[in-house]
């Protein structure tokens, strides 16, 4: 790792971090944690005014692992507020600048995380991702960016979000790291209900890079409408890559692909609205008691809390649940939520691995989608899906566009078989047939 | 499509206020998302039954053990805007 007044001085540039962690070492192999995991040494801001100055009385699980595993990590990364955005420019801390092009978003939420990494300052990062916000960054900054089975990592001290959706995992600059990390935080927890009870496999060990015979699934939706000729062309240029290593292609659908992003934004909302009622200005967090009485104070502190961009989820997520609206939005997202995982299900009847590009373009400019939240949601499109259905997910760096910003190719798994997906991953890897040279700032 | 009606009374439940000067912004953005989300009523879900849990996972449930936290009341309350008396202090509720 650098040199952390280095990292200090980089960072003026790129806003990766929240906070430093003071005293922090030059340790080998050190890290960065996404700001909404709570720390018990520094404030965990979640990027919003309504925690700026919250310190958790308690520390993550996956905190706690890496600190068992003796992990250094530096500080905390920049995210879209309660990691709502594919930006990171929904931060009430400032913009985190893509350190390919620093005209460019990190993409998000994951951005401080990916951006970091990108930019050297760290060799590994803690991301979360909803709806592709390890993966969409990781695309956009050229990183590894891991999302694991929903249940494979404890979400205790992540700061809730969605909490059917949300999970944590690696941003690295390589799959031999990523897997590395998941080895640590993978596991059963007591304190999270939703970690399943399944063994943790050697993630390490599976990293043969032998892939003959495997069956890799093409599905006909993620190459059509919307898709940048640039990115289509990288992305087809991996599989076959790993067709030369033996991989059988193999076309298939999943047809319920179209209505994902539709289905992603009700319920991710719905649970939003649900999970950041806790904030009221009464047990932590932004508080505005001018008001006379109780209500007021719900009122103002949530108002003035709360940035445009939450605020509009939690409006569409109320209004998803409400009386005379339940059944057309939020119980109808349910349903096709169940076909979307059918379609997967129906595939790994078939196919090992399915791989997809990661995002429809590149990164795009900062500024660029800022006033429109729809045009912002649909560059989840692609990487949403997975989170639905809860399979795993990686994204691996797969080439440049002509203004020299990262591709990423996305490879989808069945449940728990992160083993398979993360050697496809790194059997890609090795003979990618090129090596990506970093933009220096440390 | 969402009115003016709806986005006050959705606001109310969710107990955020939202700045007049603001409102026009909100619907507009708002009903662009909700014009968007149509395309679901195309999807036949007639033979579909509302998952109780998408992941297909058995229960839960666990030993009803008491278990300890390894917080304080102080640890707990240290975020907290007003305590008196190691408890959260709050305004009249009428």
């Amino acid at each position: 790792m650098a040199d952390i007044a280095k990292i200090k001085a980089a960072d003026k540039k790129i806003g990766a971090f929240v906070n430093f962690k003071n005293g922090s070492k030059n340790e080998p192999f050190s890290g960065a944690i996404k700001d909404n995991l709570v720390t018990t040494n520094l404030p965990t801001t979640c990027s919003s005014k309504m925690l700026e100055k919250f310190i958790s009385p308690y520390e993550a699980t996956v905190v706690q692992k890496l600190h068992e595993a003796k992990l250094n990590w530096i500080g905390k990364t920049n995210l879209d507020e309660f990691a709502m955005g594919s930006s990171t420019e929904n931060s009430a801390f400032g913009v985190t600048k893509n350190p390919w092009d620093l005209t460019r978003v990190p993409g998000g939420s994951s951005g401080g995380s990916a951006a970091a990494v990108a930019a050297g300052m760290v060799d590994w990062a803690l991301g979360s991702d909803t709806g592709g916000s390890i993966r969409q960054p990781a695309a956009f900054c050229g990183v590894v960016g891991l999302k694991p089975t929903y249940g494979r990592v404890s979400r205790y001290g992540l700061i809730a979000m969605a909490s059917s959706l949300d999970q944590i995992g690696p941003i690295t600059r390589d799959v031999k790291d990523a897997a590395q990390i998941l080895q640590i935080i993978a596991g059963r927890d007591e304190m999270d209900a939703t970690s399943v009870d399944e063994p943790v496999p050697d993630y390490g060990e599976a990293l043969t890079g032998k892939i003959k015979g495997l069956k890799i699934g093409i599905p006909r939706e993620y190459f059509g409408k919307g898709l940048d000729p640039e990115v289509k062309k990288k992305v087809e240029e991996a599989i076959k890559i790993l067709e030369k290593q033996g991989a059988k292609i193999v076309p298939i659908s999943l047809p319920h692909t179209p209505h994902a992003i539709s289905v992603y934004y009700i319920i991710q909302s719905a649970e939003v609205s649900t999970n950041l009622s806790r904030y009221d200005g009464i047990k932590y967090g932004y508080s505005d008691n001018r008001g006379d009485n109780l209500l007021s104070v719900y009122l103002n502190s949530r108002s003035q809390g709360f940035g445009a961009e939450v605020k509009r989820r939690i409006i569409l997520g109320t209004y998803a649940l409400s009386a005379g609206y339940r059944d057309a939005y939020y119980k109808k997202a349910t349903k096709v939520r169940k076909l979307i995982r059918q379609d997967f299900d129906e595939a790994f009847k078939k196919v090992d691995i399915i791989a997809t590009p990661t995002t429809p373009t590149t990164a795009f400019k900062i500024g660029e989608k800022a006033d429109n939240p729809l045009e912002m949601y649909l560059s989840d499109v692609f990487a949403c899906s997975a989170n639905l259905s809860g399979n795993p997910a990686i994204s691996v760096p797969c080439g440049f566009d002509k203004n020299k910003l990262p591709v990423g190719l996305q490879l989808i798994a069945d449940h728990f078989e992160e083993r398979k997906l993360l050697n496809a991953a790194y059997a890609y890897e090795q003979k990618r047939g090129f090596d990506i040279e970093y933009p220096k700032f440390v | 499509m969402i009115t003016k009606a709806d986005l006050e009374n959705v606001a109310g439940l969710a107990r955020l206020k939202i700045a007049v000067k603001d409102e026009k912004d909100y619907l507009a953005k708002l009903s662009q998302i909700l014009d968007y989300m149509r395309d679901l009523a195309k999807v036949d879900t007639k033979k579909v039954r509302e998952p109780v849990d998408i992941f297909k996972r058995n229960s839960v449930a666990r030993a009803d053990k008491i278990f300890k936290s390894a917080i304080s009341q102080k640890e707990l309350l240290q975020n907290a805007p007003a305590v008196e008396g190691g408890q959260i202090k709050v305004k009249k509720v009428l």
